[in-house]
């Protein structure tokens, strides 16, 4: 196929200006969702789609499901000597299969089609697990341990206690507990409630700066697809 | 009379499969605080066939979507136009990016000129939502609203690159207000994430939650 491709494309500059035109006409058909849903924006939404799938299934099976069905070709030819080896490969294999037999809503081995899930929900929540260790709550929490004490004339320590102060009530943002009926536990009710509260504050600043960031980054993509109309397509801008 | 208790069928539909998941999982985990060669090759094992599996279970989906458009094609469903598009579109990028893997020139011409500008249009898009999302947003007057929009502004306006010719102060307040409450108000939340992710593992790795199991 990529070859037939290279045939066809082999002619100067053919293909580019193909591609110029089915880029530029289906960026129109997305700009026209300004106007209405139109039939043209649900055609660009349908190309998104098959796109998209077509391409992650020929990526995930060419890169991933080729080579494991070669490797098991030389592992059968490699008999009995590498009986281990494919033990190795066929397991996976068989696993996703079993994934596979959710297709076949009439088929009578649910224990077998919940093993390949079992085994991605186990390896999935380990990973979760060690990532938001490693990756989120260590580090967080070690940046997070500033100090707080004045030094000169620097007033880097005020800044310091307000991301302390700012992080601990985010984080008390979300606690919904129910106050027990002493004093003791009245009074530590208020304090977190009042902390959460600052907290809330501190979440919005953070939401609108996130907010902006998101914006800039869509403008920079509008930008981007007006100079290819302009610029790529209709030659306009020099 | 009291009900019968297949028992064969609990160790088979549920025992087996929470097995699965707890001895890999746990195993997955302790990877992360044994430094042993021979345990991390276990390890990668592991993780190896979890790549595997997680293809198929990519390529299942997929074939759900295809599914679920054929039926739409053989029902003579009013969408079925848009259900043959999705198809063809799908089996023709598929046949094309197939013999490459992705590299080879068809598979770069279909993401140049097919799915990046696709792509690029929907996310541009998104500005006008945005927009009419902020006007929304802002006739809910509150205090943390106000926040939201000060903190909104300040950063957009921050943002422009000859604001430093204006005026110095202006990108110094973006500076400020990222690195700082916005800071703060992420990591708070971070934290809360990872607090949640770390519960919802271990109830999937200690069998309180079976969601793979019926």
């Amino acid at each position: 196929m990529d070859s037939l491709f290279n045939s066809v494309c082999a002619t100067g500059g053919f293909c580019d200006t193909l591609g110029i035109w089915l880029a530029a006409l289906l960026t129109i058909f997305v700009f026209s969702y300004l106007i209405h849903d139109t039939i043209l924006f649900r055609i660009a939404s349908c190309l998104l789609i098959g796109t998209a799938i077509g391409f992650v299934s020929a990526v995930a099976i060419r890169n991933v499901l080729f080579p494991l069905a070669a490797r098991l070709l030389e592992d059968i030819f490699a008999l009995p000597g590498s009986w281990l080896v494919l033990v190795a490969d066929v397991i996976p294999l068989l696993l996703g299969i079993s994934l596979l037999m959710k297709l076949a809503p009439n088929f009578r081995g649910a224990t077998f089609s919940n093993l390949g899930l079992a085994y991605l929900f186990g390896i999935g929540a380990a990973l979760a697990i060690g990532g938001a260790l490693s990756g989120a709550l260590v580090p967080q929490l070690r940046a997070t341990m500033l100090s707080l004490a004045p030094q000169d004339q620097d007033l880097g320590w005020i800044n310091n206690l307000l991301i302390v102060v700012g992080t601990l009530g985010a984080f008390l943002a979300f606690r919904f507990i129910q106050p027990g009926n002493r004093p003791w536990q009245r009074a530590y009710d208020l304090i977190t409630k009042g902390w959460g509260t600052i907290g809330r504050g501190f979440i919005m600043i953070a939401f609108g700066a996130i907010l902006a960031s998101l914006i800039a980054a869509r403008v920079s993509a509008l930008v981007g697809q007006l100079y290819f109309l302009f610029h790529d397509w209709l030659g306009i801008i020099r | 009379m009291q009900p019968r208790i297949n028992f064969g069928a609990i160790l088979r539909r549920q025992l087996v499969p929470v097995a699965v998941a707890i001895a890999v999982g746990l195993l997955v985990l302790l990877g992360e605080f044994i430094t042993n060669d021979t345990y991390a090759d276990l390890v990668s094992i592991l993780l190896a066939w979890g790549a595997i599996i997680a293809v198929f279970a990519l390529l299942l989906g997929l074939a759900n979507v295809l599914l679920y458009h054929t039926r739409r094609i053989v029902a003579r469903d009013a969408q079925m136009p848009f259900s043959i598009l999705i198809l063809a579109s799908a089996v023709v990028v598929f046949l094309l990016v197939l013999p490459s893997g992705g590299t080879g020139d068809a598979s770069q011409w279909i993401m140049r000129y097919l799915y990046q500008p696709l792509e690029a249009s929907f996310l541009a898009l998104l500005v006008f939502f945005i927009g009419t999302a902020i006007y929304r947003a802002l006739r809910v007057k509150t205090w943390e609203m106000a926040l939201f929009a000060i903190s909104a502004i300040v950063v957009l306006i921050g943002s422009v690159p000859f604001m430093q010719v204006v005026s110095p102060f202006i990108p110094a307040a973006r500076e400020w207000v990222v690195n700082v409450p916005a800071l703060a108000g992420v990591r708070g939340i971070l934290l809360g994430v990872a607090l949640g992710i770390i519960a919802t593992g271990l109830r999937l790795l200690t069998g309180i939650d079976r969601p793979y199991s019926e």
